[in-house]
């Protein structure tokens, strides 16, 4: 063993995570160390009780313990909760559980013969399926249609693309996961709403700027909402990284400050803030990032997507 | 519902290790009377509607010792002494307590270094350290696995490696 050993080795020896020869490698040392060995008996007595007296509680709690003890058996006597003891709870009164009843009939025939759907599923689809995908606890197939409450997830190598018609294309690369929480239209205005939530992973998404379709796309570090653009996005642990080719989107970070995006700007999103990565002018990284992504998931891609 | 005497037999052999458990956990000898005192009348209203077997009694103690006094430590948004001298000055009247806290310089540094943990890791390891639960019965006290328990155990151990070492006394 080289040098002293380390914070992990005397750690591991302690809770006995080390193998076989790598703790008798250590062993050995600490018996040749003197200055390891007291680093050792000091991280040992961490998890040893301290010395001292064994204190007890003072008396006075014994006492209130017994006295709740006492209070509580004779409560539980006089509400007949104990054997032989007739109980005294309030009775159940049928009269007022049928006006309950009556009442609840009655609101749900008003919901039926009030309410219509406003919105209708607007169906996902899924337009390319490479390597390994899950959709839930199934493999995602191509042409396979995608519900709200879906949560895909890409493997290593693996890639998928999702579609609404022709105005929506998503694609996503590996190791991502996407859950999808809202895909409806509105029955009267005929407008689509996408929400997905992005937790990990990589996507290049073209949402129509028509003017008829809202998206939210939430991250861990905040959200990304638009009535239309074409967006590269990158979620990592630490932050999230979006950059905007068209159209327009407003960024808001979770804890933080919001703002409208500008074409062909880039932007990183941490639980605190967001922040523009790079000026449109100087934007050679930011469109290095969206133009990565896109050689990244979209190469080869030959379904009906919209996406240049 | 358990006899008088159960109770009383179950206080004597418990409330101690439970005690010593929420005064280093709660860092207040006040605040440890009334845990100690919630956690046993837990305990009889338990019993008194459900059974539960003599070596759960133990367990269902430090389960319920662990919640009431992770939760008070949150509610209260407790500010510890920064440094156990003050803790040291602020408790001389109590002879015994002193000698606990301040047994020694080492347990005094550890437990200073802990206050800067999460409350739940800290009862996890004060469990570990004080009561001498080993990883499985804290993992089945917390409904946690085995790994868990070890795995914030070990993060502690590493703070306080780091902190022992800045103070000397691991060189």
């Amino acid at each position: 063993m080289k040098g002293h050993a380390k914070a992990k080795d005397l750690i591991g020896l302690i809770q006995g995570r080390s193998n076989a020869r790598r703790a008798s490698l250590i062993e050995s040392h600490l018996s040749a160390c003197p200055e390891c060995r007291a680093a050792y008996e000091i991280m040992k007595k961490t998890v040893t009780p301290a010395k001292g007296k064994s204190i007890k509680p003072a008396g006075a709690v014994y006492t209130r313990v017994m006295a709740f003890y006492n209070s509580y058996a004779t409560r539980k006597t006089t509400n007949g909760t104990m054997p032989g003891i007739v109980s005294t709870k309030p009775k159940f009164r049928f009269s007022y559980a049928m006006v309950i009843a009556s009442g609840a009939c009655a609101g749900i025939l008003a919901v039926f013969i009030i309410w219509h759907p406003q919105y209708d599923t607007a169906p996902l689809q899924a337009s390319r399926v490479t390597g390994h995908v899950s959709a839930d606890r199934h493999t995602l197939q191509k042409g396979q249609q995608i519900s709200p409450g879906v949560l895909l997830t890409s493997g290593e190598n693996s890639k998928f693309s999702i579609i609404h018609g022709r105005i929506m294309k998503l694609i996503a690369g590996p190791h991502t996961r996407i859950a999808i929480t809202r895909s409806h239209i509105d029955r009267k205005t005929g407008k689509v709403f996408f929400e997905m939530i992005i937790d990990k992973g990589s996507i290049i998404a073209v949402f129509d700027n028509a003017g008829n379709l809202e998206y939210t796309l939430k991250t861990p570090h905040g959200k990304i909402s638009s009535s239309g653009s074409k967006i590269a996005m990158k979620v990592d642990p630490s932050q999230t990284r979006v950059m905007v080719k068209n159209g327009s989107a407003n960024i808001s970070a979770t804890g933080g400050n919001s703002m409208n995006t500008e074409e062909g700007s880039g932007y990183s999103i941490t639980s605190n803030e967001v922040t523009t990565t790079l000026e449109p002018s100087e934007d050679e990284d930011n469109n290095t990032l969206y133009d990565r992504t896109v050689n990244e998931l979209i190469e080869e891609d030959d379904d009906d997507g919209v996406i240049d | 519902m358990l006899p008088r005497e159960k109770i009383s037999s179950i206080y004597k052999s418990y409330s101690g290790e439970i005690f010593r458990y929420l005064i280093k956990l709660s860092g207040d000898r006040d605040s440890a009377e009334d845990l100690l005192q919630e956690v046993f009348e837990k305990f009889i209203v338990y019993t008194s509607e459900k059974e539960i077997q003599e070596n759960k009694y133990r367990p269902f103690l430090y389960t319920t010792a662990h919640n009431l006094c992770v939760n008070h430590l949150i509610k209260q948004n407790r500010t510890h002494p920064a440094n156990f001298d003050e803790m040291e000055d602020s408790l001389k009247t109590d002879d015994t307590y002193h000698e606990l806290m301040v047994a020694d310089e080492l347990n005094k540094k550890i437990y200073s270094l802990m206050e800067t943990m999460d409350a739940e890791s800290r009862s996890i390891f004060i469990m570990h350290k004080e009561g001498g639960l080993n990883y499985d019965e804290i993992a089945e006290n917390l409904s946690l696995s085995s790994r868990t328990v070890r795995r914030r155990i070990k993060n502690i151990m590493v703070r306080l490696y780091d902190g022992l070492k800045n103070e000397g006394f691991i060189s």
